[in-house]
């Protein structure tokens, strides 16, 4: 796939990131989305149906993560599995050698210490995905269109995309790069990044935090408000050159 | 890597029996999987175990073997469709399950008439301070109380695995059953504090862990686990 680029470069916490090298981890991203669900699919297993709409942002921030702090000699990923932000911008000596002093030692290990890392006191940037809002009454057009009850793992759904926004756990996210993504047509349903937008948040851009209801399988959340939506949607980074997503998101309000 | 087997009772619901046979079959299956994933993976520029978030994985790896007992089973038993659904696996076997399971939407998945096991998984709760990292063998480092959660209290006919990572590889290390568990052999559920990546949940209490250590059915053969689960070899 190819993508257009919307700006030049982001620059965060010291750190200049070039349009080009957050294209190129998204395409080393969705190679491997395509390769791990071959793989999955050889012993049965459909990764992405088992994941669940709920963990399937997550994974698909999770390997972007690691593929843009690989690109980058001033990214790091942060070492903590709860750290945040999600990649940590180390732009000189400073910041590397206070990153030294975020591990402990215990039992003759090296261990990332939390109250370090979460949050790391230099910044950096945190990943998020989303696959969008649908319109209201999807549901509705989808079985008079498509005969099917509701979306499933695989279906497309950018004809139905109303809008676009990024969940969390807490109202911390500060500069963020929102992925959209989409189950691929063109790759037998795995979903595949289309667009990213980076954002400079603040607590003011986040709904308030639901800690959830104790009869359903929810966690603590929270979703960007109404300012924070627009603060991404006027800063798009990239986008897939392909009519349909650029004219979704044109209907949306992203400014392409 | 080889397995003792404790018990030779199968498990029975009201129209189907699962031999020990059958269950071990599916952990052979199932740890095959994630093996042949694990090589795989490795062989590309990143190891999708490192990636996947610890909770996630564990339900992965609980799923998997669900799935995998599914086919073991000719799908006599089958995953509940819904993610609030209870049981996880809900028996399938006469003409009359088959057709109502066709007929259930999302109220009748979420305590499906006809029953059938809960699968949960836990890697053990890691010890504070436990010098262990994501891959890491947990064994030793983890707590003696196996902290097996469930959405609400009512579980029951519980398929409890126990995970590690064994010689590098996530391995389902040992397998425990209980149709006897009640509301009282869980806590109270919690609901997820703010900022936490948690779902609401209920932890087994140790009552419920006697009762799941009773019906223990497969172990490794390995010290270290036999060792931590009492289990005495003759």
């Amino acid at each position: 796939m190819a993508y257009i680029a919307c700006c030049k470069e982001i620059s965060v916490y010291g750190v200049k990131l070039p349009v080009d090298e957050i294209i190129a981890a998204v395409e080393n991203t969705n190679e491997y989305l395509v390769r791990l669900n071959a793989l999955f699919s050889e012993i049965g297993f459909n990764l992405f149906t088992v994941l669940g709409q709920r963990n399937i942002s997550g994974v698909i921030g999770e390997i972007y993560s690691q593929f843009l702090a690989a690109g980058n000699k001033y990214l790091v990923n942060n070492p903590h599995p709860d750290g945040r932000p999600d990649v940590l911008c180390v732009p000189n000596k400073e910041v590397s050698e206070y990153l030294k002093t975020c591990f402990i030692s215990v039992g003759g290990k090296r261990i990332p210490s939390k109250s370090m890392l979460a949050p790391f006191k230099y910044g950096g940037i945190e990943i998020k995905c989303t696959i969008g809002d649908p319109v209201s009454g999807y549901k509705k057009l989808l079985r008079k269109k498509y005969k099917i009850d509701d979306f499933y793992i695989g279906f497309p759904r950018v004809e139905f995309l109303s809008n676009l926004n990024w969940w969390a756990h807490h109202t911390k996210s500060s500069h963020m790069l929102g992925l959209y993504y989409d189950f691929s047509e063109n790759h037998a349903g795995v979903p595949q990044i289309m667009a990213g937008f980076f954002g400079v948040l603040t607590e003011d851009n986040w709904t308030k935090v639901s800690t959830g209801n104790v009869e359903h399988k929810k966690t603590s959340n929270t979703s960007l408000n109404k300012t924070g939506k627009e603060i991404m949607k006027s800063h798009p980074v990239f986008v897939v050159n392909d009519k349909r997503y650029i004219e979704a998101l044109r209907n949306i309000g992203v400014r392409i | 890597m080889e397995y003792i087997q404790i018990s030779n009772r199968p498990i029975t619901l009201s129209h189907i029996s699962i031999t020990p046979d059958q269950i071990f079959e599916a952990i052979r299956r199932t740890n095959q999987k994630f093996a042949h994933i694990g090589i795989e993976t490795a062989k590309m520029a990143l190891d999708i175990f490192n990636v996947i978030d610890f909770r996630v994985f564990s339900g992965m790896l609980g799923e998997a073997y669900a799935t995998t007992l599914e086919e073991v089973l000719d799908h006599k038993l089958v995953k509940n469709p819904s993610i609030d659904g209870y049981p996880d696996l809900l028996q399938n076997v006469t003409p009359e399950m088959q057709k109502y399971f066709k007929s259930c939407g999302y109220e009748q998945f979420l305590d499906y008439k006809y029953g059938g096991i809960e699968v949960k998984n836990t890697f053990g709760t890691k010890k504070n301070g436990a010098p262990i990292l994501m891959g890491d063998q947990r064994i030793g480092y983890i707590n003696d109380k196996l902290d097996w959660k469930a959405h609400h209290r009512k579980t029951n006919h519980l398929l409890a695995l126990f995970s590690d990572y064994y010689n590098g590889r996530p391995v389902i290390a040992a397998v425990f059953y209980s149709d006897s568990l009640t509301p009282d052999d869980w806590q109270k559920v919690q609901r997820p504090k703010e900022g936490s990546t948690m779902t609401s949940f209920s932890t087994i209490e140790k009552s419920g862990c006697e009762k799941l250590r009773k019906g223990m059915m497969f172990c490794l053969n390995d010290p270290a686990y036999l060792e931590f689960f009492g289990v005495e070899v003759k």
